[in-house]
This record gives structure tokens, sequence and C-alpha cells, in this order.
């Protein structure tokens, strides 16, 4: 188990390695001085000259990788070019609205996921079935953004029953918070519902092939408890690999969202940043949401050891 | 050593999968679209950019099919070429990720010592989030319709190149790969003639998927004003419009979503289609 846990730490970590060097070049893409880019346009020769030697710019590019390497593991992100504050602090300012919207898409998308994948695997092949599967595939082919925008069509500007657009802070009235979140985490999370409905339906139907559900109908369970506890809790780990993905790809996704609600959040910061061209906070924003993808990838690696207890002793 | 027969080029053995409804449902509605993209000149009154200062904001007519935009613009026709633009990105990055990620898997999956740096590689790749990764990219190459492309086959590539390392890691193992080397077949032509034909099932289906996800991915990126040059008709770029005109002018959002979702549905309906199809071990039971 030790072995599991610290294999899956050591490949976390490769990854994030992987991920720093793909960051550092797409910066060193940029057409230009690097530290025109990083500091903007009217910087001072001393502020450039301090930059250039924090960034080893004078050195190697194995060393250069090294020296700006060592300062992102310190948590030294560098400064917001047009903000004038720490990177970190910039995306801080900013972060609640975006936990809040992913926490509330995931909830969305697995609830939605597990319950449509079950239904459909249940019934297979009958009309339920069908039905589930075409809103899924609708879920995978309609853009977030179209489906926020028909929403707030009709449940803001028509029938009224939701504010259009917007966030109110936690702090300020939580029951706010919800109201403006509903639309925002359905939009996100229904394209995650569908991937995880079809994976969820695929793995169900395996599962309830197997013998020991059989077996467990054979003993006269009820059918609910031989579908949850025999069938569903063995189908989980496939689904749960997806869930780790769509979780992640939905703290992608709230760039697109934010920017249809109106959401002041890290996402919306990161559009803004680009409009600026202030490449530090794209920087630490693309590098802070890799981190939050690979760690949610290792909680489900590690929710494997709860799940399945082949995993502990392999 | 496993012994398994070997594989062959992938063939549809008729058009029989036409004959599924969704399959033949996506089949008519793509084919409509690319019949739109690709006769836009002729279908549309006005260009894409002809302004009409006079009739802005028009609702749908016999004049403008679908409406007027803001400065006076023919939905319809922008809609069209907005079309060209998705199904053009669309396809060149399924082409490009694919072609390059069955290289990438080709070479890695043979030489063994490869495999593992360009799998950790492609990890990290995939890592980043899809808009993000192809965000971050155009920020630092700029609007282009070229960098759209190169930056979504960048995103797309790992994908790609990950369902063609399975099936050359499978096929690897088999006896006559290891016949076809024991007789001095040269590595190029084990690869190329021996290998590459298994991942090319699997690889396709990929692709279909990547071409319906790129769609999308070009439109959000358009959307946020990332993506390509503001005077090529995008319809994600026409969606970001609409959505300042909802109350006024709710056709410049409604139509260019519908197109979009569409071409999409279309595509995921065929590619669903073709996996039956072709894989018969993915066969929903």
């Amino acid at each position: 188990m030790a072995v599991y846990v610290a294999r899956r730490l050591g490949s976390m970590l490769a990854t994030m390695l992987v991920v720093g060097i793909v960051v550092f070049f797409i910066i060193r893409a940029i057409p230009g001085d690097v530290t025109s880019a990083l500091l903007g346009q009217d910087a001072s020769p001393e502020q450039v000259e301090a930059l250039r030697q924090r960034l080893s710019l004078d050195s190697p590019v194995p060393a250069q990788f090294a020296a700006w390497l060592g300062s992102i593991v310190t948590g030294d992100f560098g400064e917001s070019s047009y903000m004038r504050m720490p990177v970190l602090q910039a995306i801080a300012q900013r972060i609640e609205p975006t936990g809040m919207l992913t926490l509330f898409a995931s909830v969305v998308a697995v609830l939605l996921g597990l319950g449509l994948g079950v239904i459909a695997a249940v019934r297979h092949n009958t009309v339920v079935d069908y039905a589930v599967m075409f809103i899924a595939m609708l879920g995978l082919s309609l853009p977030t953004f179209w489906l926020g925008l028909l929403m707030i069509m009709l449940f803001a500007v028509y029938l009224k029953w939701l504010p259009a657009a917007g966030y109110v802070p936690l702090a300020e009235s939580p029951v706010a918070t919800l109201r403006y979140l509903v639309m925002p985490a359905v939009a996100l999370g229904f394209s995650q519902a569908a991937v995880i409905a079809r994976m969820t339906r695929a793995s169900m139907l395996d599962t309830m092939r197997e013998d020991f559900i059989r077996t467990a109908r054979s003993k006269g369970l009820p059918s609910r408890r031989v579908v949850l506890r025999h069938g569903l809790r063995n189908a989980m780990m496939p689904i749960l690999t997806v869930i780790g993905l769509s979780i992640a790809t939905m703290a992608g996704g709230v760039v697109v969202t934010e920017t249809v609600f109106n959401i002041p959040g890290a996402g919306r910061l990161v559009i803004e940043s680009v409009q600026r061209r202030d490449y530090p906070v794209i920087q630490g924003s693309v590098i802070a949401v890799a981190f939050v993808f690979a760690l949610v990838n290792l909680l489900v690696d590690l929710s494997y050891l709860g799940l399945d207890p082949r995993v502990r002793y392999s | 050593m496993v012994v398994a027969p070997k594989p062959r080029w992938p063939r549809l053995r008729s058009l029989r999968v036409l004959r599924q409804p969704p399959v033949a449902f996506g089949a008519t509605a793509l084919g409509a679209i690319v019949f739109v993209a690709l006769a836009a000149p002729l279908l549309v009154g006005s260009g894409p950019n002809d302004l009409d200062i006079l009739g802005r904001l028009a609702p749908p007519s016999a004049l403008h099919l679908m409406g007027t935009d803001d400065l006076g613009r023919d939905v319809w026709s922008r809609v069209a070429y907005g079309a060209r633009l998705s199904l053009t990105v669309g396809f060149l990055t399924a082409l490009i990720a694919s072609l390059v990620g069955t290289l990438v898997a080709l070479v890695a999956g043979y030489y063994r010592w490869l495999d593992e740096v360009v799998m950790r590689l492609l990890d990290g790749i995939m890592a980043l989030p899809g808009v993000l990764l192809a965000i971050a990219i155009m920020a630092a190459v700029g609007p282009r319709v070229s960098n759209v492309i190169f930056a979504l086959s960048l995103v797309y590539l790992p994908r790609c190149a990950r369902v063609a390392r399975a099936a050359v890691l499978v096929v690897r193992e088999h006896v006559y790969v290891e016949a076809a080397n024991a007789l001095g077949a040269r590595d190029r032509s084990i690869m190329l003639r021996h290998i590459l034909p298994a991942t090319l099932t699997p690889v396709l289906i990929q692709a279909t998927y990547v071409f319906a996800t790129a769609v999308l991915l070009e439109a959000a990126l358009s959307f946020l004003g990332a993506g390509a040059p503001p005077d090529v008709p995008s319809l994600g770029a026409m969606l970001a419009e609409g959505r300042l005109l909802m109350r006024q002018a709710p056709w410049i959002t409604i139509y260019p979503g519908a197109v979009l979702s569409l071409t999409v549905l279309a595509v995921n309906m065929i590619g669903d289609g073709l996996r039956d199809a072709l894989d018969p071990r993915l066969r929903k039971g």
C-alpha cells in the first residue's frame, strides 16, 4: 500500500514537472523579449535587470528552467504586470466564486450522471435507456456557453425566476450565492454529467452480468440493494476515474461559464489577463489549475484503496 | 506468445452503418452543414462582413433569413461562413492530431526505451484542461486561424497518441511481428505494414470525437475572444455578440448556437455509429 501511494505521488510530481516544462516553453514562445512579456511595456531598466537576474536569462536554457522552477516551487509566481501585486494574491482574491461554481457543478454532474447512468443500465434497451442516452448525447454536443445563454433567456429574461448574471459572496448571503449559482452550475455540470452517465451505464452493464449479481438476486435480496450495493459499488472504479477527469475539466471550463454569467472569478481573471497581455497571471493560473487537476487525480487513485481491497495488496 | 490473426486494414463491410437511425440522421445533418459551408457564397445574399447600418438588429424576414446583428450584418451569411471555419478547424485538427498521434505512438510503442519519456510528456499535456492550454497558447502566439488549429492539435495530440499506443502495445506482442523481425524485416517496414493497420480503427473512432470537441473548443475560444481574428466570421464570436443583445435580438444567439450544436451532435452520432460498426468488442450489449 505504501508502495502504491509512493508511486502515485511520484507520477503526480512527474506530471507537474512536465506541466512546468510546457508552460515554460509557452512563455518563451511569446514574440519579443521574455522580460517585456512578463513586466509589460513600461518597465524601468532596473526592473528589467532585476528580472533578468532572477530568471538567470544570461545562463543556458536548462539553468533558466531550473531557476524558474525553483521560484515556482517556493510559491513565487512573480508579479502581475497589470495589477502590480503578487500573482498568487491576485488569484486568491478571485478564487471564491470559482471554487463554489466548480463545487456546485461537480455535485450536479455526479448526481445527474450517476443517477441517469444507473437508470439507463437497469432499464437496458428500453425507451427509458434510449431517452437517457439521447440526453447524454445532447450533453456532449451542446456548447456549455450556448446552453447557458438559452437558460438565461428562459429563466431570467422570460420567466424572471433567477438572476441573469453576477455573483454574491457567500459571506454576504448564502441563499443569494446559491440563487446566482444554479444556472452556471447546471450549464457547466450538464456536459460532464453526460460523460459520467455514459461511463456509469457501460460499467453497470458489465457488472450486472457478473455471477455475484445473480447470486445476490437468487438470495432474494431486494432489487434496489442488488443494484446499488452489489452493482454500483463494484462498477465504481472506472466511473471514479471519469469523475476525477470531469471535475478537472470543469475547473478549466469555469473560464467559459464565468464569462457567460459574468461571474468575477479566477476564470474571468484569466481572460482579462489575456486581453491585458498579463502573462505572469496566465502562467500562474495555468499552473494552479494543473495542480488542482493532479491533486484530484491523486485523490481518485487513493480512493481506489478504500474501494477495492486488491489495490491495497498489489 | 500470443497467437492471433494479423489485423487487416479496417473496412466497413458495407454502408450498412448508415441504416442505423442516429447515424443516418448525423450523416444527413452533417452533409447539409458541409453543403451550406462549401456553397456559402452562392447561398447568401450579402457577404458576412457587409454592413447595413439602416437595417441594424432586424428580426428574421424573407430578406434576412436569420435577421441582422447590431452592425446590420446578415446573420444567415455569417452563420454559413462561421460553419466553414468550424468545419475547417475541426477537420484539420482531427487530421493533424491523429496523424501525428499515430506516428508518436508507433515510434514510442515500438522502441520501448522511448515509451516512458514520451508518455510522461503526453500525460503532462493532458493534465492541463483543454480550454486553458489552448488559451495560453493563443495568448502567446496571437490570433490567427492557423494558430487555432496548431493549439487545438496540440491539445488533442495526447489523446490520439494514447489510443494508438494501446493498439500498438497489443499488436507488438503478436507472433507475426516476431516472425517479421526474425525474417529480417526492417523496423520501418514492420511498423508500417504490420503494426500501423491495427491502430487505424481506434484512431479513426477517436478522430471523430476529436473533430466534435475541436469544433466546440474553437467556438469557445472565439466566444472568449481568444480564437480566430475578429474579421473571420465564427459561430463562437457571434454568440459573444449575441450575449450582449439577448433581450433585443435573441436571433443572434439562437441561430449560430443551433447550427453549432447540430454540427457537433451530427459528428458525435456518426462517431458512435462508427464505433459500434468497426469495433465489435465495444458494441452495446
